[in-house]
Protein backbone atom coordinates (compact mmCIF):
# COMPACT_ATOMS: atom_id res chain seq x y z
CA UNK A 1 0.00 0.00 0.00
CA UNK A 2 2.84 2.40 0.87
CA UNK A 3 5.29 1.23 -1.80
CA UNK A 4 4.08 3.77 -4.33
CA UNK A 5 4.57 6.76 -2.03
CA UNK A 6 7.05 9.38 -3.22
CA UNK A 7 9.85 10.62 -0.90
CA UNK A 8 8.03 13.95 -0.53
CA UNK A 9 4.86 12.16 0.65
CA UNK A 10 6.90 10.60 3.50
CA UNK A 11 8.52 13.94 4.26
CA UNK A 12 5.11 15.65 4.39
CA UNK A 13 3.75 12.89 6.64
CA UNK A 14 6.64 13.20 9.11
CA UNK A 15 6.23 16.97 9.47
CA UNK A 16 2.45 16.59 9.68
CA UNK A 17 2.98 14.23 12.62
CA UNK A 18 4.86 17.00 14.45
CA UNK A 19 2.10 19.50 13.72
CA UNK A 20 -0.65 17.14 14.88
CA UNK A 21 1.23 16.15 18.06
CA UNK A 22 2.17 19.71 19.05
CA UNK A 23 -1.22 21.15 18.09
CA UNK A 24 -3.12 18.32 19.75
CA UNK A 25 -1.23 18.61 23.03
CA UNK A 26 -1.62 22.38 22.97
CA UNK A 27 -5.41 22.00 22.53
CA UNK A 28 -5.50 19.43 25.34
CA UNK A 29 -3.68 21.84 27.68
CA UNK A 30 -5.99 24.68 26.63
CA UNK A 31 -9.11 22.63 27.38
CA UNK A 32 -7.72 21.53 30.73
CA UNK A 33 -6.78 25.13 31.55
CA UNK A 34 -10.29 26.39 30.78
CA UNK A 35 -11.94 23.75 32.95
CA UNK A 36 -9.56 24.45 35.82
CA UNK A 37 -9.88 28.22 35.65
CA UNK A 38 -13.68 27.81 35.75
CA UNK A 39 -13.32 25.70 38.92
CA UNK A 40 -10.88 28.12 40.53
CA UNK B 1 5.35 15.63 53.89
CA UNK B 2 3.49 17.63 51.28
CA UNK B 3 3.87 21.25 52.11
CA UNK B 4 1.09 23.67 51.23
CA UNK B 5 3.62 26.54 51.26
CA UNK B 6 5.09 25.05 48.11
CA UNK B 7 1.87 25.39 46.13
CA UNK B 8 1.55 28.60 44.23
CA UNK B 9 -2.22 29.03 44.08
CA UNK B 10 -2.45 30.94 40.84
CA UNK B 11 -5.97 32.03 40.12
CA UNK B 12 -5.55 33.97 36.90
CA UNK B 13 -5.08 32.87 33.33
CA UNK B 14 -1.86 32.18 31.50
CA UNK B 15 0.71 34.96 32.09
CA UNK B 16 1.46 37.30 29.16
CA UNK B 17 5.13 36.25 28.98
CA UNK B 18 4.08 32.62 28.50
CA UNK B 19 1.75 33.64 25.66
CA UNK B 20 4.63 35.62 24.11
CA UNK B 21 6.95 32.62 24.42
CA UNK B 22 4.27 30.49 22.71
CA UNK B 23 4.06 32.89 19.77
CA UNK B 24 7.86 32.96 19.47
CA UNK B 25 7.96 29.15 19.46
CA UNK B 26 5.33 28.98 16.68
CA UNK B 27 7.39 31.43 14.57
CA UNK B 28 10.62 29.49 15.19
CA UNK B 29 8.88 26.23 14.29
CA UNK B 30 7.90 27.76 10.94
CA UNK B 31 11.53 28.85 10.36
CA UNK B 32 12.79 25.35 11.28
CA UNK B 33 10.32 23.75 8.87
CA UNK B 34 11.39 26.19 6.13
CA UNK B 35 15.07 25.33 6.68
CA UNK B 36 14.35 21.59 6.64
CA UNK B 37 11.91 21.53 3.73
CA UNK B 38 13.28 24.29 1.46
CA UNK B 39 16.84 25.32 2.38
CA UNK B 40 18.33 21.88 3.14
CA UNK B 41 19.87 20.22 0.07
CA UNK B 42 18.94 16.58 -0.65
CA UNK B 43 21.38 14.05 0.83
CA UNK B 44 23.67 12.04 -1.50
CA UNK B 45 22.32 8.70 -0.23
CA UNK B 46 18.85 9.46 1.11
CA UNK B 47 17.80 12.23 -1.27
CA UNK B 48 14.83 14.26 0.01
CA UNK B 49 14.16 11.71 2.77
CA UNK B 50 16.90 13.45 4.80
CA UNK B 51 14.23 16.09 5.60
CA UNK B 52 12.50 13.52 7.84
CA UNK B 53 15.69 13.28 9.93
CA UNK B 54 15.31 16.86 11.18
CA UNK B 55 11.86 16.07 12.62
CA UNK B 56 12.70 12.59 13.94
CA UNK B 57 16.08 13.26 15.59
CA UNK B 58 14.95 16.49 17.27
CA UNK B 59 11.91 14.71 18.80
CA UNK B 60 14.11 11.82 19.99
CA UNK B 61 16.71 14.06 21.66
CA UNK B 62 14.05 16.13 23.41
CA UNK B 63 12.36 12.91 24.58
CA UNK B 64 15.64 11.89 26.25
CA UNK B 65 15.96 15.32 27.88
CA UNK B 66 12.37 15.13 29.18
CA UNK B 67 12.96 11.67 30.68
CA UNK B 68 16.11 12.90 32.46
CA UNK B 69 14.32 15.96 33.92
CA UNK B 70 11.24 13.92 34.96
CA UNK B 71 13.57 11.60 36.91
CA UNK B 72 15.56 14.52 38.39
CA UNK B 73 12.39 16.18 39.73
CA UNK B 74 11.16 12.76 40.90
CA UNK B 75 14.40 12.34 42.87
CA UNK B 76 14.03 15.85 44.30
CA UNK B 77 10.51 14.95 45.43
CA UNK B 78 11.79 11.78 47.12
CA UNK B 79 14.48 13.85 48.83
CA UNK B 80 12.61 17.03 49.83
CA UNK B 81 8.96 15.97 49.66
CA UNK B 82 7.87 19.25 48.11
CA UNK B 83 4.75 18.99 46.01
CA UNK B 84 6.18 21.52 43.55
CA UNK B 85 8.83 18.96 42.55
CA UNK B 86 6.14 16.32 41.90
CA UNK B 87 4.17 18.80 39.79
CA UNK B 88 7.29 19.54 37.69
CA UNK B 89 8.13 15.82 37.41
CA UNK B 90 4.63 15.14 36.00
CA UNK B 91 4.95 18.03 33.53
CA UNK B 92 8.25 16.65 32.21
CA UNK B 93 6.93 13.06 32.15
CA UNK B 94 3.85 14.09 30.13
CA UNK B 95 6.07 15.78 27.54
CA UNK B 96 8.41 12.76 27.59
CA UNK B 97 5.42 10.56 26.70
CA UNK B 98 4.42 12.90 23.86
CA UNK B 99 7.95 13.05 22.42
CA UNK B 100 8.46 9.29 22.87
CA UNK B 101 5.28 8.68 20.84
CA UNK B 102 6.52 11.13 18.21
CA UNK B 103 9.93 9.42 18.12
CA UNK B 104 8.34 6.03 17.49
CA UNK B 105 5.82 7.21 14.87
CA UNK B 106 8.44 9.47 13.21
CA UNK B 107 10.96 6.62 13.22
CA UNK B 108 8.47 4.34 11.48
CA UNK B 109 7.80 7.06 8.91
CA UNK B 110 11.57 7.37 8.32
CA UNK B 111 12.22 3.63 8.34
CA UNK B 112 9.66 2.50 5.75
CA UNK B 113 11.04 4.45 2.73
CA UNK B 114 14.72 4.06 3.74
CA UNK B 115 14.91 0.51 5.19
CA UNK B 116 11.72 -0.89 3.65
CA UNK B 117 10.12 -1.80 6.98
CA UNK B 118 8.04 0.09 9.54
CA UNK B 119 9.23 -1.89 12.52
CA UNK B 120 11.56 -4.64 13.66
CA UNK B 121 12.09 -5.95 17.19
CA UNK B 122 15.77 -5.15 17.39
CA UNK B 123 17.53 -3.62 20.42
CA UNK B 124 17.10 0.08 19.64
CA UNK B 125 13.44 -0.10 18.65
CA UNK B 126 12.52 -2.51 21.43
CA UNK B 127 14.18 -0.26 24.03
CA UNK B 128 12.27 2.74 22.66
CA UNK B 129 9.01 0.78 22.83
CA UNK B 130 9.90 -0.17 26.42
CA UNK B 131 10.58 3.49 27.24
CA UNK B 132 7.14 4.42 25.89
CA UNK B 133 5.46 1.58 27.81
CA UNK B 134 7.20 2.62 31.05
CA UNK B 135 6.04 6.21 30.57
CA UNK B 136 2.47 4.97 30.06
CA UNK B 137 2.98 2.94 33.27
CA UNK B 138 4.03 6.15 35.06
CA UNK B 139 0.58 7.66 34.43
CA UNK B 140 -1.29 4.40 35.07
CA UNK B 141 0.40 4.22 38.50
CA UNK B 142 -0.53 7.84 39.23
CA UNK B 143 -4.14 7.08 38.34
CA UNK B 144 -4.23 4.13 40.74
CA UNK B 145 -2.94 5.86 43.88
CA UNK B 146 -5.24 8.32 45.65
CA UNK B 147 -2.89 9.55 48.36
CA UNK B 148 -0.96 12.54 46.99
CA UNK B 149 2.34 11.81 48.77
CA UNK B 150 2.36 8.11 47.98
CA UNK B 151 1.42 8.86 44.35
CA UNK B 152 4.39 11.20 44.05
CA UNK B 153 6.82 8.72 45.62
CA UNK B 154 5.72 5.70 43.56
CA UNK B 155 5.73 7.59 40.26
CA UNK B 156 9.17 9.07 41.09
CA UNK B 157 10.50 5.51 41.37
CA UNK B 158 8.97 4.66 37.96
CA UNK B 159 10.64 7.77 36.48
CA UNK B 160 14.02 6.59 37.85
CA UNK B 161 13.46 3.16 36.25
CA UNK B 162 12.75 4.90 32.90
CA UNK B 163 15.96 6.90 33.34
CA UNK B 164 17.93 3.68 33.96
CA UNK B 165 16.91 2.40 30.50
CA UNK B 166 18.17 5.56 28.77
CA UNK B 167 21.94 4.81 28.45
CA UNK B 168 21.13 1.46 26.80
CA UNK B 169 18.77 3.20 24.37
CA UNK B 170 21.30 5.98 23.59
CA UNK B 171 24.11 3.51 22.89
CA UNK B 172 22.01 0.68 21.39
CA UNK B 173 23.12 1.32 17.81
CA UNK B 174 26.78 1.00 18.89
CA UNK B 175 26.40 -1.86 21.37
CA UNK B 176 23.90 -4.15 19.62
CA UNK B 177 23.06 -5.33 16.13
CA UNK B 178 20.23 -3.09 14.96
CA UNK B 179 18.70 -1.70 11.80
CA UNK B 180 18.84 1.78 13.36
CA UNK B 181 21.81 3.80 12.04
CA UNK B 182 24.48 4.91 14.52
CA UNK B 183 24.55 8.48 15.76
CA UNK B 184 24.83 11.06 12.98
CA UNK B 185 26.92 13.42 15.12
CA UNK B 186 29.46 12.73 17.83
CA UNK B 187 29.33 15.09 20.78
CA UNK B 188 32.54 15.09 22.84
CA UNK B 189 34.73 17.44 24.86
CA UNK B 190 36.26 18.54 21.56
CA UNK B 191 32.85 19.71 20.30
CA UNK B 192 30.42 18.37 17.73
CA UNK B 193 31.93 16.40 14.86
CA UNK B 194 30.51 14.65 11.84
CA UNK B 195 31.51 13.70 8.35
CA UNK B 196 28.45 15.21 6.62
CA UNK B 197 28.07 18.66 5.05
CA UNK B 198 27.84 21.23 7.92
CA UNK B 199 24.52 22.57 6.60
CA UNK B 200 22.79 19.32 7.66
CA UNK B 201 24.24 19.68 11.14
CA UNK B 202 23.21 23.32 11.55
CA UNK B 203 19.65 22.74 10.31
CA UNK B 204 19.35 19.75 12.64
CA UNK B 205 20.68 21.75 15.61
CA UNK B 206 18.24 24.59 14.84
CA UNK B 207 15.34 22.12 14.80
CA UNK B 208 16.55 20.52 18.03
CA UNK B 209 16.52 23.97 19.69
CA UNK B 210 13.00 24.61 18.35
CA UNK B 211 11.77 21.22 19.66
CA UNK B 212 13.40 22.03 23.03
CA UNK B 213 11.57 25.38 23.12
CA UNK B 214 8.25 23.69 22.25
CA UNK B 215 8.93 21.27 25.10
CA UNK B 216 9.81 24.15 27.46
CA UNK B 217 6.50 25.85 26.69
CA UNK B 218 4.58 22.59 27.27
CA UNK B 219 6.34 22.03 30.61
CA UNK B 220 5.78 25.59 31.83
CA UNK B 221 2.08 25.50 30.91
CA UNK B 222 1.59 21.99 32.34
CA UNK B 223 3.34 23.02 35.58
CA UNK B 224 1.04 26.06 35.86
CA UNK B 225 -2.00 23.78 35.48
CA UNK B 226 -0.50 21.34 38.00
CA UNK B 227 -0.18 24.13 40.58
CA UNK B 228 -3.81 25.18 39.96
CA UNK B 229 -4.95 21.55 40.38
CA UNK B 230 -2.94 21.10 43.59
CA UNK B 231 -4.35 24.32 45.06
CA UNK B 232 -7.88 23.23 44.17
CA UNK B 233 -7.34 19.75 45.65
CA UNK B 234 -6.04 21.30 48.85
CA UNK B 235 -9.05 23.62 49.14
CA UNK B 236 -11.45 20.70 48.58
CA UNK B 237 -9.69 18.69 51.28
CA UNK B 238 -9.92 21.65 53.67
CA UNK B 239 -13.67 22.02 52.99
CA UNK B 240 -14.20 18.27 53.49
CA UNK B 241 -12.22 18.47 56.77
CA UNK B 242 -14.38 21.35 58.05
CA UNK B 243 -17.58 19.47 57.14
CA UNK B 244 -16.36 16.41 59.05
CA UNK B 245 -15.56 18.58 62.08
CA UNK B 246 -19.07 20.12 61.99
CA UNK B 247 -20.68 16.65 61.70
CA UNK B 248 -18.71 15.44 64.76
Amino acid sequence: MFDGWSPWAWVALSWLELLVAYGGYMLYLRGRSRRLEDDV
Amino acid sequence: MSDSRNIDRGTGGRPAWLNALGLMVVALFAVGAYLALVVSPPDTNQGDLIRIMYAHVSAAWVCFLAVILAAVFGMLYLWRGRIGDDIRAVAHAESALLFAGLTIIGGMTYSKPTLNTFWTWDAKLTLTALLFALLVGYFVVRGLVDDRERRGRVSAVVAIVVLASLPFNWMAAEWFRTLHPSKSFEVSAAGVSDSADPIFRWILLFNVVVAALVYTWFVLERSRLGRLEAGLEERREAVAGRREAIDV
